[in-house]
């Protein structure tokens, strides 16, 4: 396990790069790449525990046959034209906060998340699991765990909770170990790279 | 770590119908306890809150058990990690001890090079308050400390497993003997915990740029410069805090590297809970 490490304040400039970049471009292209609604946030006392995050509503589970609407992140779902009686598909949506966090053990850039139900209850780790945001196929079979996602080949949990660093609150956290398995399809996904770019693929 | 000793309160009819995975502790002042915290770390987070407390008088900072309120139902899942299991907490710090193990050397061979039921052992050691067990592994992964090495006092007999005499252990560096030595780790694992604030992680290197072992004083000073002015010549002029590490006040010239083998918890870190000295000056 090797990383190309960054100080706090290249991954401060990184973000704020990647931000006014988000702001500033508008061709569907270059939206899927730099998407609205990611924001910076400092912390009022401690400089080295800025962050920024996004929020966004997706749905609780992929379907093949979803459109993904670029100007609003919403997902509509196609009725099959010859079962026009059949009922609409409904699906819930999850309220999912991203948030790009300064990892000071792996010293680069680490994703912790949320994601809730409508309701206000947060997900468990197999509804997780079944989320877009990540590549199909990615998690082994349920391990039977609630608390942390283990894969093989690797010494570290691809998924576990953690306390998010800045907020303290519980969240979701991707071992930067794996912060490369991300969906190529997703519009949701932040893949970080230890450069001074932080991409959405 | 809490839900070990609770379980046996219950007979067994009550005992069927919780679900201990809906458990959760507050202490008596209304403080909710992190369940994936280490023990010592909630006791000393729990001083610290009270050197802030304003109804806190000066008698009652003495050392005085920690009082729990158990709650059955209904965790506040927007504060607290999910589904506390046995297998959780035991996840919980097997990932706090790898990740330890990574800021010390840049890799996790120590802990991957463990067997199986060494990596086991060293849960069931704490699962069943062994230190024998635990250590037996610990050890193979906990950097060591040697006196040659250090302005620090050589530690007591006791832990004679962990230490060489000096002159069996001549200064031979990198791969030598050494190869585990406190002081060449690339960064020590420390988190500092305020009474109402987040939780401080830093890049914590043994020695500072000019060779000098790097201090407890250093470090909270470049951490936190207004509660730890660099110098004494330096406004407030009198103390505002100190710093509890398993609930010692420790003195500024700590070394950290010394601190990371001898004062971490059982998962590798090294907590470090700050204290708030108030006007009357009185502190646990």
């Amino acid at each position: 396990m090797s990383f190309t490490t960054l100080t706090h304040a290249e991954f401060e400039e990184g973000c704020k790069a990647f931000i006014s970049k988000c702001a500033l471009d508008r061709d569907p292209i270059s939206r899927r790449k730099y998407p609205p609604g990611w924001h910076w946030h400092e912390h009022t006392s401690f400089p080295q525990l800025g962050y920024m995050s996004r929020s966004l509503s997706i749905p609780a589970h992929s379907l093949c046959e979803d459109h993904l609407d670029d100007e609003t992140d919403e997902v509509y779902v196609e009725v099959p034209e010859d079962d026009a009686e059949a009922p609409q598909v409904i699906r819930e949506l999850v309220t999912v906060t991203l948030s790009v966090v300064y990892s000071p053990t792996y010293q680069v850039p680490a994703l912790y998340f949320t994601a809730h139900h409508t309701s206000g209850s947060p997900l468990t780790l197999p509804e997780i699991t079944r989320l877009p945001l990540f590549r199909e196929g990615l998690f082994p079979d349920e391990q039977g765990g609630s608390f942390a996602l283990n894969v093989p080949d690797s010494s570290f949990a691809m998924l576990s909770q953690g306390d998010h660093p800045t907020l303290g609150t519980p969240s979701w956290y991707l071992h930067p170990c794996h912060t490369s398995a991300v969906s190529p399809g997703s519009l949701y996904w932040v893949t970080l790279s230890t450069s001074l770019h932080i991409t959405v693929v | 770590m809490l839900l070990y000793s609770s379980t046996s309160i219950f007979d067994e009819a009550a005992a069927r119908v919780v679900k201990e995975e809906e458990w959760w502790f507050e202490s008596e002042e209304g403080n909710l306890l992190k369940w994936h915290w280490p023990l010592g770390l909630i006791y000393d987070s729990h001083t610290i809150a009270a050197s802030i407390r304003p109804t806190t008088s000066s008698s009652s900072l003495q050392s005085v058990p920690l009082r729990l309120v158990l709650h059955l139902v209904s965790p506040p899942t927007e504060k607290l990690l999910l589904s506390p299991s046995a297998e959780a907490c035991k996840q919980a710090f097997m990932g706090q001890m790898k990740e330890a193990d990574f800021i010390r050397w840049g890799n996790t061979k120590r802990m991957t090079g463990l067997r199986k039921a060494e990596q086991d052992g060293l849960w069931e050691g704490i699962k069943e308050h062994n230190f024998d067990e635990y250590w037996r592994v610990a050890s193979k992964v906990t950097p060591t400390t040697t006196p040659a090495r250090s302005q620090s006092p050589p530690l007591p007999s006791s832990t004679s497993l962990h230490t060489r005499p000096p002159s069996a252990d001549p200064q031979t560096g990198n791969g030598g003997p050494d190869r585990d030595g406190a002081y060449n780790v690339r960064n020590i694992p420390v988190r500092i915990y305020l009474p109402d604030g987040p939780v401080i992680q830093d890049v914590v290197p043994p020695l500072l740029d000019d060779g000098s072992p790097n201090s407890l004083h250093d470090f909270l000073s470049k951490n936190l410069s207004k509660l730890f002015p660099a110098s004494p010549s330096e406004p407030p002029f009198h103390e505002l805090a100190y710093p509890i590490i398993q609930g010692v006040e420790i003195p500024g010239d700590a070394e950290m590297a010394w601190l990371g083998a001898c004062m971490a918890g059982a998962d590798g870190w090294v907590n470090v809970c700050i204290g708030i000295i108030r006007d009357h000056g009185s502190r646990l």
